[in-house]
């Protein structure tokens, strides 16, 4: 009768210690994936620099546009926190959309070899930040599952974890196409 | 993502460890087979000696455990070998080599690796580039977690971006979810069956047969046909599966659909992969076992067939087939004008030069270098600077031209091999090649060949379309060495056996290598694409004089559609 008793309570303790542990191993990947956007997005803050001084000398009519990129870097860079991050990022790639719109119509700008070479790692660079924030968005799904699910959701709410927040456009706005004014 | 580190480590160890049985119990059946062959042996002799049965051809209970001992200590030291370095020694098998910095669809792949592996969490991994025109492309573990994903030249040269994309993600699907580890380890065991069998059908054919080397023969044979049942461990269910990861990672099937149509219209074979057929993402000796399904093809090959996973993608794409092909079409204008070569070096303010009373230019600084008449007193003047001229000595660039003049170098390291005058690097289908000014021949390196060839931005002029008609009507008048009863015989080149291409009819006297000034063998390039090249055999380095390369390059992008 006791060992039976005794076996239960220690199926029960191993049960709390795995689930603990998935929460914190899946926590951990949560973050890790985080810095995994950040990785990139700084990279693509380094660039974007390079790119307008390359730009300067040969758009001087289209100063609002570079303009706007600047000041939504700028926006970026000092944006705390996943949601008014995640905002300031969109309004960033649609600004540098304009801007290659802009520069199709440039055939020497476009030519250029510096211009060639930016613009394939500004795409790349574009693309790990959807790929980051792919892999980020599927992290925390598996997480807040798992937070959410029966049994773990018991040990969760005891130890206090708390779901994440996904990385995604909040604002509709920000869902419009680039509006370019001729 | 599908399994943590440790548990990829684990598996790695239960794999090893299966193998491992499995060798043993291969070497045991054949050293037992050995024993009853020399047992045999012996109660003939006894019986032509005089002598009574003394015993059975069986092993005894003895014998079994002794030939069992040699077994284990013959898997043991195969095993040992075998593990230690794979990812090098295959690497080095496939001839796959480093990304090149400078080649503009590298760094393309580059980047591309990069972005699938901040797909998959941040895990990384290595780029090797096979130099072929075939299109395969293969991914390699070791037992360290270093990984590798390795493409062929006309890989990375045809695809698109997100078609390349999708067969990258394919590549590290295998990675991420432990598949290249088996594959890896047992095409390194099992390859070295491979290479002795390989080695022993030439010792065979040449007549040089003992009983001892078709006994070797015969044992390497079974052991070889067991390996191929290794592959149900590699079964074709993991390609499937890989499909399925690639897709949830780039989210988009139909550019692994596209891929796959394009590739398996394409030449897939690459050297020396025989018995490598598992790291592969078409079979590179594709033949009608592929495409079947019956339970003897799902048996012994490696990859299912390629309309069943186009298929699974489509479907998931909710697309058909004529989606791709239609896709697949482009119109792509071959006829172009001639566009010219931009030069790679940072273009120079531009140069005028008075000659003889003329101004002539604008040049740039390695075109004034290469003018007959220009010297120091010549009088030039810079573009942006006006009206002002000045001696060319008094400007210290200039000085340089005539310093190195008197030194004898070149300016671009390299001279034409012709016309003895430097040669200027010039980019050319994303890549660098070094050009002549004077007589416009292209001086080719080591790798770049198979780059040039397989892309195709170039467009080529009417003269050379019939230039290329011309040659392809026109029998070279060649002498056939060796005889091609022999050549035909093999289904693959040998090593040993080396095709000659025939020798050309130019009469210009051997031209010597720029890079290695050895002497340079000039020959046509191949029986299908008679065109007269130099080669440099030393360090493979090719001379093409004025219209040859693009001569090859239609020719070759003809064949291709």
């Amino acid at each position: 009768m006791g060992w039976i008793v005794l076996g239960i309570i220690s199926l029960v303790v191993i049960g709390l210690i795995t689930g603990y542990n998935t929460l914190v191993s899946l926590k951990k990947r949560v973050e890790n994936a985080w810095s995994q956007i950040d990785v990139q997005l700084k990279r693509r803050y380094d660039l974007i620099p390079n790119l307008i001084e390359v730009a300067k000398g040969y758009l001087a009519h289209e100063r609002n546009v570079l303009e706007n990129v600047t000041k939504a870097r700028n926006q970026a860079i000092s944006a705390e926190g996943v949601k008014a991050q995640a905002e300031a990022e969109n309004f960033l790639t649609q600004s540098l959309r304009s801007l290659f719109a802009v520069v199709e119509n440039y055939p020497d700008l476009k030519a250029n070899q510096n211009m060639l070479t930016l613009h394939e790692e500004l795409t790349s660079t574009e693309n790990k930040i959807a790929f980051a924030r792919q892999y980020y968005n599927d992290e925390v799904m598996r997480l807040n599952t798992t937070i959410n699910s029966f049994p773990t959701n018991l040990i969760a709410n005891w130890f206090r974890f708390s779901p994440s927040e996904f990385f995604e456009i909040e604002d509709l706005s920000h869902r419009e196409a680039p509006k370019v004014k001729f | 993502m599908a399994f943590s580190f440790t548990e990829i480590e684990e598996r790695k160890s239960r794999v090893i460890f299966l193998i491992l049985l499995l060798l043993i119990l291969l070497y045991f059946l054949a050293a037992w087979m050995i024993g009853v062959v020399i047992k045999g042996w012996l109660i003939l002799e006894e019986i032509r000696l005089g002598y009574a049965l003394k015993f059975s051809p069986f092993l005894t209970f003895k014998e079994t455990l002794f030939a069992f001992g040699i077994a284990i200590l013959v898997g043991i030291i195969h095993i040992r070998l075998s593990l230690k370095d794979i990812v090098n020694r295959l690497l080095k098998v496939l001839d796959a080599r480093p990304l090149d910095k400078q080649d503009r669809y590298h760094q393309r792949l580059e980047n591309i690796v990069e972005e699938v592996c901040v797909a998959c969490g941040g895990k990384r991994a290595k780029v090797r580039v096979i130099p072929s025109i075939a299109m395969n492309a293969f991914s390699l573990t070791d037992l360290e977690k270093e990984a590798i994903i390795g493409v062929t030249e006309g890989l990375v040269s045809r695809l698109s971006r997100s078609q390349l994309e999708a067969v990258i993600a394919h590549e590290m699907a295998h990675i991420a979810s432990g598949d290249s580890v088996i594959a890896t380890i047992s095409s390194s065991i099992f390859g070295i069956y491979c290479a002795m069998l390989k080695g022993l059908v030439g010792v065979i054919k040449r007549g040089r047969a003992s009983i001892v080397s078709i006994l070797i023969y015969v044992i390497a044979y079974f052991v070889k046909l067991l390996s191929s049942l290794m592959i149900i461990f590699i079964s074709r269910e993991r390609e499937y599966r890989a499909d399925a990861i690639a897709t949830r990672l780039t989210r988009n099937p139909l550019s692994l659909a596209e891929a796959l149509y394009v590739i398996s219209n394409h030449y897939t074979w690459v050297k020396n992969s025989d018995g490598l057929s598992s790291i592969f993402f078409l079979n590179p000796e594709r033949g009608k076992l592929d495409e079947k399904e019956d339970f003897f093809a799902n048996l012994f090959s490696s990859h299912p067939p390629v309309n069943k996973r186009l298929k699974i993608l489509l479907d998931m794409g909710r697309q058909d087939l004529s989606f791709i092909i239609s896709s697949n079409k482009k119109e792509k204008p071959i006829l172009k004008e001639d566009e010219g070569l931009k030069e790679v070096l940072k273009p120079k303010p531009c140069w005028f030069a008075c000659c003889g009373g003329n101004w002539q230019g604008p040049f740039t600084i390695l075109e004034l270098s290469q003018l007959k008449w220009f010297s120091p007193e010549v009088w030039v003047s810079q573009e942006g600077e006006g009206e002002r001229f000045y001696p060319a000595y008094k400007n210290k660039v200039l000085n340089e031209i005539f310093k190195e003049r008197i030194r004898g170098k070149s300016l671009s390291g390299y001279d034409c091999p012709r016309c003895k005058q430097s040669l200027i690097e010039v980019e050319y289908e994303g890549t660098t090649l070094f050009h002549c000014k004077f007589c416009k021949g292209m001086l080719v390196f080591d790798t770049k060949l198979e780059r040039v060839l397989s892309r195709e931005e170039r467009g080529f002029s009417e003269r050379i379309v019939n230039l290329a008609s011309l040659i392809k009507s026109s029998k070279p008048k060649i002498e056939i060495r060796p005889p091609i009863a022999e050549l035909i015989s093999f289904s693959r080149p040998k090593k040993k056996v080396e095709i000659k291409p025939p020798k050309g009819i130019d009469e210009f006297p051997p031209l010597s290598c720029p890079k290695c000034q050895k002497e340079m063998k000039r020959m046509l390039y191949s029986y299908a694409y008679p065109i007269e090249i130099d080669k440099c055999l030393n360090c493979n380095s090719i001379w093409f004089d004025e219209t040859e390369l693009e001569i090859l390059q239609y020719l070759v992008e003809k064949g291709a559609h």
